[in-house]
């Protein structure tokens, strides 16, 4: 155990990638539009997500460049956690990319490279299965091809940008794949265009930031559960990543007001948007740190944390939580924190 | 408790309804296919005239074999919605479809002497 009495699990870290290497588990003509395409342009920001070397990963050689896989080991155990759901940093901006084949053959050649190269199951890493959700059928398919190998945890579905909202029909295939092949679905978000947002205007990275992330957990789990998804796919288990804990409560209690004033447009639902929420799992990171922990307490009640919070760093990125965001409340109990760091994350994953 | 006399049985025919006062209380006499409830015109949610709504069926939905969704009204003329917020209610039971833990109050209904009385 890498942090003293507890077994910890993250359930949300990151590794960056290198395109060239990424690139091999691709077939042509994708493997070259690759290659040629990655980091040409200028970014399209609101600022340096380290602040211009404020913020430092000396441990890691992300952000400069891309890592390698021996530094996973490595961050673990600087971390203190003990098993990581690993998702690969340049796949966030998934949801932006317009073309479908393309779309495909990148989720192709990332999930094929996590596999072959980072996942290590006997060393507690673990990766998902991410899919092009532009394109359901083929989604599907790939959850098959790869969604019984040992080292893949769960479905991730990054979620930024993509419409339809994650509740449509339009994605059934990919619903009825993860249901038939066992695992659970990963909603992880990212900011609207992971520096910038879909209002335009906004000068600074901290207001592009803080909105995007929720936004994109507030689009989605809305229409999760108004349309049903719970209902249609019941054995499927589901998580929300990245967006702190605050928003789940005002997202409960919103839609069940709407819900109560308009039951009949959503006949399929058998209980209240809450119950349903109540269901769900979600990251903590990054976690608020109200300075009246009472605040924190009582939104910790709200969302029951010690059976839906599964705890994540969000690691190397720079707003990153060490176990010590859980260890440290002092509200919680031995028992709670446990679930919290492990036993949540050990239920929901397939590890 | 006493026993108040509504209304003619002719005069609340099936699909109709009566608005009293009895008792002090504002009461909606509903008839569902020949059966008779009395509720009280007071929204759970935020008071509103609940028995003076529009009545509906209640709506239902079915997931299809591939997964595509299929609305249908499992019943019909048994709902009423209140018209300040919708909230719906089930004229029987007066039970709130979207959580059966709220109800409105329900009030006995006899039928004698060719008249409707609802007992408050």
């Amino acid at each position: 155990m890498a942090v003293s009495g507890f077994t910890v699990i993250d359930t949300d870290a990151h590794y960056l990638e290198s395109f060239q290497e990424v690139a091999k588990y691709m077939e042509e003509p994708y493997k070259s539009r690759l290659l040629k395409s990655a980091h040409r342009l200028i970014p399209t920001t609101t600022g340096d997500r380290f602040l211009e070397g404020r913020i430092r990963r000396d441990e890691v050689s992300y952000p400069q460049k891309p890592m390698t896989p021996d530094e996973i080991p490595a961050a673990q155990k600087r971390l203190g956690v003990d098993v990581s759901v690993i998702l690969p940093n340049n796949l966030l901006e998934l949801g932006k990319f317009p073309i479908k084949n393309m779309a495909l053959a990148l989720c192709q050649g990332f999930n094929d490279y996590m596999l072959d190269q980072i996942v290590d199951p006997k060393r507690g890493i673990y990766t998902m299965v991410f899919v092009p959700l532009l394109d359901p059928p083929e989604s599907a398919k790939l959850i098959d091809r790869v969604g019984k190998h040992p080292g893949v945890s769960a479905v991730c579905f990054i979620s930024a940008n993509v419409e339809p909202p994650l509740g449509d029909t339009f994605y059934n295939p990919v619903y009825e794949a993860a249901q038939r092949n066992g695992l659970p679905i990963v909603y992880h978000s990212a900011g609207s265009d992971l520096h910038d947002f879909f209002v335009r205007g906004f000068q600074t990275f901290a207001e592009t930031h803080s909105l995007g992330f929720v936004f994109w957990n507030y689009i989605h789990m809305t229409s999760v559960v108004m349309e049903g998804i719970p209902e249609r796919f019941p054995g499927i288990k589901f998580a929300f990543q990245e967006s702190g804990i605050f928003w789940v409560p005002q997202l409960m209690y919103r839609l069940d007001n709407a819900y109560m004033k308009r039951r009949s447009e959503s006949p399929l639902l058998k209980k209240l948007p809450s119950e349903y929420i109540r269901e769900f799992r979600f990251g903590t990171q990054p976690l608020e740190s109200p300075k009246n922990m009472d605040h924190l307490k009582y939104a910790f009640e709200m969302v029951d944390a010690e059976n839906t919070l599964m705890f994540s760093t969000d690691y190397p990125h720079w707003d990153f939580d060490p176990p010590s965001t859980i260890t440290d409340l002092p509200f919680l109990s031995h028992k709670a924190k446990t679930r919290i760091l492990s036993e949540n994350a050990e239920n929901f994953f397939r590890f | 408790m006493a026993k108040h006399r509504i209304a003619r049985v002719e005069e609340i025919p099936a699909g109709e309804r009566k608005l009293v006062e009895a008792g002090g209380k504002s009461i909606g006499v509903f008839n569902v296919r020949g059966e008779y409830h009395a509720l009280e015109n007071v929204c759970c949610h935020r008071g509103g005239p609940v028995c003076e709504g529009n009545v509906f069926g209640r709506l239902e939905s079915e997931v299809l074999p591939d997964n595509r969704i299929r609305e249908y009204y499992a019943t019909e003329g048994d709902v009423i919605a209140c018209p300040w917020h919708g909230w719906e209610y089930e004229i029987p039971s007066g039970e709130c479809l979207a959580d059966r833990t709220y109800k409105l109050r329900k009030f006995p209904v006899v039928i004698e002497e060719g008249a409707v009385w609802v007992v408050v």
